[in-house]
């Protein structure tokens, strides 16, 4: 996955628990911990809006492109 | 208080307490009764030549009208005997078929890949159990009349309002475990949206 989640960084920046930002947005603390893993296929923007509000961020704080790496074979070939 | 997002809950499954999975509980036992009751039939077939003979009259389209008595005992009955447990067989297998898929919503399962396959199952099971039909009649009449000097080798292909209400279920159901599978993934789709 090239898509890196930063949530966990933005709740501890702010202090927020994530029990505390699931129930302010109104998604489960089981959803709040997939989305942080990264295991989620996709975030509604209706999601998003809601925890850049509460969190008082930027969607890109809370996320960010990493290309993948090339591994070594990949080179070679 | 947090709550549940709203596509979350469509894969999620049902509560073993739950209306469904109760009538599911009693449905259950519907496939498994009509097995039961076809395959009580087909014994009866092979032990009773009294019985035997109604069936092989049924499969001639002949009911009522007089029969050999002899077409009716082994050895001359035994391949059309043999011909006409094979589409109960199938039948019995699609009705287990069936009974899984009740017993799965029974147990909170719903709208999963796993279910929409055992529709599909059962489709082609209804759709195997008309061809079967059909052929069995056909296979039936050529054995009885390749026995009979007077009627030397008649092959008959028909079929019967029951296979084609065969044929009618299997190709909804097989279509409609597509469609399930379809949903099914979709809604797994979902569920994994925050």
């Amino acid at each position: 996955m090239t898509i890196i989640v930063d949530l966990d960084v933005m709740l501890a920046r702010r202090k927020v628990r994530s029990k505390d930002l699931a129930a302010a947005i109104g998604i489960t603390e089981q959803q709040v911990s997939l989305l942080k893993s990264g295991k989620v296929k996709g975030v509604r923007f209706e999601t998003l809006d809601k925890i850049c509000l509460h969190l008082d961020c930027q969607p890109g704080d809370l996320m960010r492109y990493e290309p993948e790496k090339q591994t070594e074979d990949a080179r070679v070939f | 208080m947090a709550q549940p997002s709203p596509h979350s809950s469509v894969n999620a499954g049902l509560s073993p307490a739950s209306p469904l999975s109760r009538r599911a509980r009693w449905l259950a036992f519907v496939p498994l009764l009509a097995a039961a009751m076809l395959l009580i039939g087909t014994i009866a077939q092979w032990v009773s030549p009294d019985i035997r003979a109604t069936m092989l009259a049924s499969s001639l389209g002949m009911l009522g009208q007089p029969m050999q008595p002899e077409a009716a005992l082994f050895p001359t009955a035994f391949w059309p005997t043999v011909f006409r447990t094979v589409p109960v067989l199938i039948f019995a297998g699609t009705m287990l078929v069936l009974y899984q898929l009740f017993r799965r919503f029974t147990q909170g399962s719903v709208l999963d890949a796993r279910n929409a396959q055992l529709v599909s199952q059962a489709g082609l099971g209804f759709i195997l159990f008309a061809l079967a039909a059909m052929v069995a009649n056909t296979l039936t009449t050529l054995v009885l009349s390749m026995s009979d000097p007077s009627t030397p080798g008649v092959l008959t292909i028909g079929f019967t309002t029951s296979d084609i209400g065969a044929f009618a279920a299997g190709f909804a159901l097989w279509g409609l475990g597509l469609v399930l599978g379809e949903a099914a993934r979709i809604a797994n789709d979902h569920a994994s949206i925050v």
